[in-house]
């Protein structure tokens, strides 16, 4: 009984960091320029994608080469985001960013057919299908890489935002983009960073769960439903809110689809979180006020 | 006043709409092999559910996304309620009933969530909607559907068929326009320019806002029925939640607000990709760049080009300046 429920806890909380990984990505860019890029899935897509597509299938590369390699052209390509879809649409209503990024998303994952072919690929990982045994439990070794992995991208992520000044330039232009342009800061190349910094998180998710799955063109439709959801429960804006939102999120999908019922698990979940909406419609760590001007 | 609206009378409108109904009526089945009119009509259904969305989100502002949920309790609705031996017209009220039932269940307990929230929760709803259809098997058959629903007997009749869509989609968008163009239509556009504005002049925005739950699912629900109509079989994958993206993105790309663009918008998103059929694995990738070209340059859809063509032709007949603002900045 505890053995499972260990396990169960284990792989919620394991899945629910890749979702956190995505929801920071959602996160950091509302912050720094309000909008939601719907098309943060499909970057995990991608970064699975590039991986294992072309460095590791292509080019047979190393895989902490292939790692750092993937990471640097997501990184430059989330920058090119900024200026390709942000910049035109900076002073355009919210409506029309938000869709401008479901049409990125339409694009990358036609786009990602067109390159690697409509078949899913396999991709083994550092670890294969190696098990662990923890508390009597058995899980795959994948998933404590995931969670160990989120706990070194907080502790990287907390060292940048709190102790450099490309860190201090990316808050300060998350709090007020004006104002930070008038003390001058370099807000659009400090945004370009943001997303490329929010690309390359939610690539990392994309490296982490593609030995759990098959990497597909579709791949990152529905994690990017799940993290837009854990960002919701956390609360729009918070980073804490998202860590938290996504790892809650992996818990109640995990416990639920155990305990209540697989097939029904997504009504379950989403139904729990429109509950939560209903009564606490902030999310978890949320400023009441719910929109911005 | 929408730009639809504002340079013709409702009179001259209704018989423009028709018109153009009837032309469709008689040109397609010549020209169209059978194929190609089913397409059509799966384009006029398209056009119903855009319709649909762009009371709540064109002209109330309100992001909804569940406009797929509503198009599946319309056809699932129907078929069950015909095969408990309602006589059509009967279950395509009910089933229009339940729509708009469902709908307003959902927009009641929503009011207070706004932007993305809203976004999420009607999101999370049309998934919901689509697990419940494929797992409750007991009443849908779970994922392989529904087949051999009688309908009215049209079922792949494809040329048929579409004098009756075309006659739903004509009533359906002089409807909206009507609408639109009325008292309502402006309390509908106050809610979504300034709703504390609004609400200060008092207009009761719970009230509307519920109302557009209701309206635009009235219009899916009717999208559902229409769908079982043309096809005699359904099965949950038509009504996926991801679909609600491309019904969004139709709104946008044809014009949001205006009853044209969800005209224009539903033929370049499911037409015109089966005429490029030689560009088929491109397609829908070249559609994704254009949904952002088309919102960065053309924020006001292709019915707005189309709009402000057609009034830059008239004012150049006219010889007096008219102060009225451009569709474009309107709409900005």
């Amino acid at each position: 009984m505890l053995q499972t429920f260990v396990q169960i806890v284990l792989v919620g909380l394991a899945v629910g960091a890749a979702y956190s990984l995505v929801a920071l990505g959602y996160t950091l860019i509302w912050n720094a320029v309000s909008l939601v890029n719907f098309a943060q899935g499909d970057l995990v897509m991608l970064g699975a994608f590039v991986s294992v597509g072309w460095l590791a299938n292509r080019l047979g590369m190393p895989l902490w080469l292939n790692l750092i390699t993937m990471l640097v052209i997501l990184g430059i390509f989330g920058a090119a985001l900024a200026w390709g879809i942000y910049h035109p649409l900076r002073n355009a209503p919210q409506l029309s960013a938000i869709v401008a990024t479901l049409g990125l998303s339409m694009a990358l994952q036609n786009i990602a057919v067109i390159i690697w072919g409509p078949q899913p690929l396999n991709f083994a990982g550092p670890l294969g299908t190696t098990s662990v045994h923890l508390f009597g439990s058995t899980i795959y070794a994948q998933y404590l890489v995931i969670l160990a992995a989120l706990a070194v991208m907080m502790a990287i992520q907390h060292a940048l935002f709190q102790h450099t000044a490309l860190g201090r330039a990316m808050r300060a232009t998350a709090q007020d983009a004006e104002a930070a342009r008038l003390m001058g800061i370099p807000t659009a190349r400090i945004i370009a960073f943001i997303f490329a910094y929010a690309t390359m998180l939610a690539a990392l998710a994309g490296w982490l769960i593609a030995p759990l799955s098959y990497v597909s063109s579709d791949m990152g439709v529905n994690l990017s439903l799940r993290a837009f959801a854990a960002t919701i429960l956390g609360g729009f804006g918070s980073i804490p809110g998202a860590l938290v939102g996504g790892l809650i999120f992996g818990v109640i999908e995990s416990a639920g689809s155990f305990y209540i019922s697989s097939e029904y698990i997504d009504v379950i979940a989403f139904g729990v979180l429109i509950a939560v909406l209903m009564f606490r419609p902030q999310g978890i760590f949320g400023e009441l006020e719910l929109e911005r001007p | 006043m929408t730009a639809d609206g504002s340079m013709l009378t409702m009179r001259t409108l209704a018989i423009v709409v028709i018109g153009a109904a009837i032309l469709c009526g008689l040109i397609l089945p010549r020209s169209l092999s059978l194929y190609y009119l089913q397409v059509a009509d799966v384009t006029l259904i398209n056009i119903l559910l855009v319709l649909g969305l762009n009371f709540i989100l064109g002209f109330g502002g309100q992001m909804s996304l569940a406009q797929c949920a509503f198009f599946g309790i319309g056809a699932y609705g129907f078929t069950l309620l015909q095969a408990a031996g309602l006589p059509v017209p009967v279950a395509a009220v009910g089933a229009i009933a339940l729509s708009a039932m469902v709908g307003m269940a959902l927009g009641w307990p929503t009011l207070r969530l706004k932007g993305h929230y809203l976004a999420l929760c009607t999101l999370a709803f049309a998934l919901i909607v689509e697990r419940l259809l494929v797992n409750w098997e007991g009443l849908t058959n779970g994922a392989n559907g529904i087949t051999a629903i009688p309908g009215i007997g049209l079922a792949g009749e494809n040329d048929k068929m579409l004098w009756v869509l075309l006659a739903i989609v004509a009533c359906a968008y002089l409807l909206q326009v009507w609408i639109a163009n009325g008292p309502l239509g402006l309390r509908i556009r106050a809610l979504r320019d300034d709703p504390l504005a609004a609400q200060a002049i008092g207009v009761d925005i719970s009230r509307l806002k519920i109302m557009l739950f209701v309206i635009s699912a009235a219009y899916g629900g009717l999208a559902g029925i229409c769908y079982v109509l043309l096809r005699g079989y359904i099965s949950p994958d038509v009504f996926s939640w991801q679909s609600t993206f491309s019904y969004l993105a139709m709104a946008v790309v044809g014009g949001l607000g205006s009853s044209l663009g969800a005209v224009l918008g539903a033929i370049l998103y499911t037409f015109v990709p089966e005429l490029l059929r030689f560009m088929q694995e491109y397609y829908f990738a070249v559609f994704g760049v254009m949904v952002i070209l088309v919102i960065t340059f053309f924020p006001a859809g292709l019915s707005g080009l189309v709009l402000s063509a057609f009034r830059s032709l008239r004012r150049r007949g006219q010889s007096y300046a008219r102060s009225d603002v451009t569709h474009h900045e309107r709409a900005a």
